[in-house]
């Protein structure tokens, strides 16, 4: 009686798995021939997994090197900008620390002076909102009185070179400071030179 | 003897020569060269107490070494040392021989009487050579007032011997680092009592004195640009001068309630005249160049400048009445910081020359004989006279730092003013 149930099982399930077995086969050919042979499947199926992986791949790839462009992208205008900043602020403090120099007991602008006026001019058409003041100095020799009319004058020439390279005489502040406030303290003609000059100085805008 | 006779005769008249030369210098009543260089020899003897004279030994003994104090520091006077009796307080009481055989040509007697508090002193200057009273004073007060009585008496030999007024009642006002930063400073004509009388630690330069002595004005930057400050000394109030960025050298105007001053309005610092509310009343100099450093003679009539319209910095006078212009220096490239003399006889400067730094000279009005008053002895700048006219001070580099020191107005006697301060001093301002 159970031997006789079991071999109706075992053949069931045969006969059930060959079903499916078909079924399955005929799945995968979704072309129209019978696949004749599992050899034949096998290959096939596997160049199609092949050429998909392939295709994923490159796909992939795409993707990453899109992204890597877009990074590297990023990065350069990230250098650039600080680039741009840094230059900027190089700008700014040669305009503060860059002075100009007189001959004694003279107001007038030689060559260097104008060239770095030039500069400045530059810089002030570069920035339009900046304002500035120009502080006129001499030298510790002779009196304070006449120093702080040499000062002045100092100053102004200065800033008359800037308004005639077309900045607006309202952006420039002018002051004296005579032999006051010296930027080398000190006796000798290389330190009177130092001090024989007009500074720069940014008030607002920046 | 026919040889030395000669020679006396020879000698006489060349001593004439020479005083004729020299006659017609300043007018000073009782000698007319260089004072200085022949002091009177005079005597202060001790004083003499009429009565209480226990409490009176510290004023009197106090009092002699301040009275030989005071005139020393005119250096009119030398004075021995020797501690001779007077013999008596009139001119018929003192043994004029005597003194005439030690050596002096004038002698001070001081007399003082005490009672409680109150003290008295009388003063006498006698000529011994003529021996004649030549000024007599007599003074009452209370007992710590015996330098005040002496003040004023040793003003009245200045006034009648060299017809000199308020030497020893001046001030000098000054700038010093002192304290860090540039601040206005007050002292008396001798250098002590130094006071501050601004403290802003900031830049205040170039004070000026009011022809009264109760006003002063200066440049100050503590409100971050030059601006010309105008203040009462016992009011403490006063007025501030901006116009446009540049307000400096203030110097007032004889007779008026105002200020010359120079201010850059166009093109140039130039020198005008406005009210002490800044009211531009008159331009009293500009044009082409640096127009700078006002200084007017007493009675108003002059004005003294420096301009550099000839190329370099120079001094000018200005006819303040007919508005001529004169230049009076023409040696040295750079001349500036004019100081006019009360009696409007001579003018003080600085001179720069490229072997002697900076150096003080005289000269006259009309621009002739010049002379060089320091040589060899660092800058010497900002020289400014006593109100008599008998002294210049200035200040000095000499010594290292930059100090105030005083001299005669010939020169003589240069020495340091302004001592116990330290950091450097410049521009004295004498009052008037």
């Amino acid at each position: 009686m159970i031997k006789r149930f079991s071999k109706i099982i075992i053949v069931g399930s045969v006969l059930f798995s060959l079903f499916l077995f078909g079924c399955a086969q005929k799945k995968v050919n979704t072309s129209d021939e019978q696949p004749k042979d599992n050899q034949a499947v096998q290959s096939a199926t596997d160049n199609q997994k092949t050429k998909d992986a392939k295709a994923e791949e490159a796909v992939k790839a795409e993707e990453l090197a899109k992204q890597k462009k877009l990074e590297q992208e990023k990065k350069e205008a990230e250098l650039k900008k600080q680039e741009e900043e840094r230059q900027k602020k190089e700008a700014k403090a040669k305009f503060q620390n860059e002075k100009v120099f007189f001959a004694f007991d003279s107001a007038e602008l030689n060559e260097d002076a104008q060239k770095i006026l030039e500069n400045k001019a530059e810089w002030l058409r570069q920035n339009e909102d900046a304002k500035i003041t120009i502080e006129g100095n001499c030298d510790e020799r002779g009196t304070t009185a006449y120093n702080l009319a040499l000062g002045e004058r100092r100053a102004e020439s200065a800033k008359k070179y800037l308004v005639a390279l077309g900045i607006n005489g309202d952006r420039i502040v002018t002051i004296s400071y005579g032999e006051e406030k010296p930027a080398v303290i000190g006796s000798g003609k290389a330190v009177w030179a130092k001090n024989r000059r007009d500074e720069f100085i940014i008030n607002s805008g920046l | 003897m026919k040889k030395i006779m000669l020679f006396f005769l020879i000698f006489v008249c060349v001593m004439l020569q020479i005083s004729f030369v020299f006659a017609g210098e300043d007018s000073i009543k009782f000698i007319d060269v260089n004072p200085f260089i022949h002091k009177i020899p005079v005597s202060i003897p001790p004083f003499i107490a009429v009565s209480d004279r226990k409490n009176l030994e510290t004023v009197m003994q106090d009092g002699n070494r301040y009275l030989k104090k005071l005139l020393q520091f005119t250096s009119y006077f030398k004075f021995d040392e020797s501690n001779s009796v007077l013999g008596g307080l009139v001119a018929t009481r003192i043994d004029f021989e005597k003194w005439k055989k030690a050596g002096d040509d004038m002698l001070i007697s001081v007399g003082c009487y005490l009672s409680g508090d109150s003290l008295e002193m009388e003063f006498r200057l006698f000529d011994v050579v003529k021996k004649e009273l030549l000024v007599g004073k007599r003074f009452k007060g209370k007992k710590n007032k015996s330098k005040v009585m002496i003040r004023k008496f040793a003003s009245a030999v200045m006034s009648s011997l060299f017809d000199n007024k308020g030497l020893f009642e001046s001030r000098l006002l000054f700038v010093s680092d002192h304290g860090g930063g540039k601040d206005i400073y007050l002292c008396n004509f001798d250098g002590t009592g130094i006071h501050q009388v601004t403290a802003d630690k900031n830049i205040a330069i170039s004070p000026s004195w009011s022809y009264d002595n109760k006003w002063i004005a200066f440049t100050s930057y503590k409100r971050h640009k030059p601006e010309i400050f105008i203040r009462s000394l016992d009011l403490g109030k006063g007025y501030i001068i901006s116009k446009g960025n540049l307000n400096i050298t203030p110097e007032w105007i004889p007779g008026k309630f105002c200020i010359a001053g120079v201010f850059n309005l166009r093109k140039d610092p130039d020198i005008y005249m406005v009210s002490v509310n800044g009211e531009i009343l008159k331009k009293l100099a500009g044009g082409f160049g640096i127009d700078v450093s006002p200084s007017f003679s007493r009675d108003g009539s002059r004005m003294a400048f420096v301009s550099k319209r000839g190329g370099s910095p120079q001094i000018y006078i200005k006819n303040i009445k007919d508005n001529s212009i004169q230049r009076i220096t023409y040696e040295g490239a750079y001349n500036t910081s004019p100081s006019w003399s009360p009696t409007g006889r001579w003018i003080s400067y600085a001179g720069m020359t490229k072997d002697d730094g900076i150096n003080i000279y005289l000269i006259r009005p009309d621009g002739t004989s010049r002379k060089q008053l320091t040589v060899n002895s660092g800058d010497n700048e900002d020289p400014v006279f006593s109100p008599d006219g008998s002294l210049i001070a200035f200040s000095s580099s000499r010594n290292g730092k930059k100090k105030i020191f005083v001299m005669t107005k010939f020169g003589d006697d240069q020495r340091l003013l302004i001592r116990d301060l330290t950091g450097n001093q410049s521009e004295p301002a004498w009052s008037h």
